[in-house]
């Protein structure tokens, strides 16, 4: 039930259970090196992007592609955008756009590449 | 409303709310709302650009080999993470009331994000030398000409909206710069430093997805 006339403290303050405690924490935020140890793991991520265009995987190297950039997005969204202290309300709403995404382009991608699977049907 | 009238009341709380930390909760989910229409949004094309790659796999192959600077876009998109770096990094010195950290981490961003668009406008005008940018100069005539046009059609929509959104960011980040040079910010009050925040890593979201999407299309 939201009560928006609580005077309780909302955001930062929420149940110790909910906030991850392990060496990226320091007092419910981030810390300086948190954020450094991200950014280098973004720059690998990046080096390895580069890397795996030039490997001649194929139809695999889009996958690939993919796979990465999802990652670097979820390390930003997470650590960065600072959704793992939000509340559940925000996280509700960081995903609900990937939801819309899903439907906008699953739908799509089953009419184009379905097209032709019945035979003088078409294109 | 118990307190509305207080006169210690906060001078950056607005009339609506109780309580700083719930002002500072609805704002967070506001720009969040904000940002879930902009995936819509940046959705719509990379669905558009998708169905266009799968019917036109050898010209998207061809465009973006030939005419794509890779080693560019891979040094901005070096430079736009370092730009997440900075902004994350000047959120935390807001949440610290460090205000002369906070202005210089305010004006590395700055820097950083004004990088990338004079970086970006090179390889413009480089794809303008080459002829390759639709309606405006396109000559090439070569083997898959139609769906080379398509690929520099979704390029330049893609990173021009891009670029749009950097340049709406910056002019907030200076509007934030000099807020905080004046002391605007404090530990108790910096929200508008963290939710401007959230607009800037999601459009740097975009381009870790927009450079493997059009620089390294195999």
């Amino acid at each position: 039930m939201m009560n928006l006339d609580s005077t309780a403290p909302r955001g930062p303050q929420l149940p110790a259970a909910s906030v991850p405690s392990d060496l990226l924490t320091d007092h419910n935020s981030t810390s300086v090196a948190a954020y450094w140890l991200i950014f280098f793991a973004l720059m690998l991520l990046l080096g390895l992007t580069v890397l795996a265009a030039h490997w001649n995987l194929g139809a695999l190297s889009l996958l690939i592609a993919l796979l990465i950039a999802g990652l670097k997005a979820a390390l930003v969204v997470w650590y960065f955008m600072h959704v793992r202290f939000a509340s559940k309300l925000t996280r509700l709403f960081s995903v609900a756009a990937l939801a819309w995404l899903a439907l906008l382009m699953g739908l799509t991608f089953s009419d184009y590449l379905s097209r032709g699977w019945i035979v003088g049907t078409g294109k | 409303m118990p307190h509305s009238n207080h006169p210690t009341r906060n001078p950056h709380l607005a009339e609506q709310f109780e309580t700083l930390a719930q002002q500072r909760e609805a704002g967070t989910l506001g720009m969040w709302i904000f940002l879930a229409t902009e995936v819509m949004f940046f959705g719509g094309l990379f669905t558009a650009y998708a169905v266009y790659r799968h019917r036109m796999p050898q010209g998207f192959q061809l465009a973006s080999g030939e005419y794509l600077k890779e080693t560019w876009g891979s040094i901005n998109t070096a430079v736009l993470l370092g730009s997440s770096l900075s902004v994350a990094l000047a959120v935390h010195a807001a949440q610290h009331g460090m205000r002369k950290l906070l202005v210089w981490l305010l004006a590395i961003t700055l820097l950083l994000g004004g990088a990338f668009l004079l970086i970006k406008a090179h390889e413009y005008q480089l794809e303008y030398h080459e002829g390759v940018i639709p309606t405006l100069r396109f000559t090439y005539d070569g083997p898959h000409a139609n769906e080379v046009f398509v690929f520099m059609s979704f390029y330049f929509t893609l990173t021009g909206l891009h670029a749009l959104h950097m340049l709406i960011g910056l002019a907030l980040w200076l509007v934030m710069l000099i807020r905080a040079w004046r002391g605007h910010f404090s530990a108790a009050y910096y929200a508008p430093i963290e939710i401007m925040g959230l607009y800037w890593h999601f459009v740097d979201i975009i381009w870790i997805f927009l450079f493997p999407l059009l620089y390294l299309v195999r």
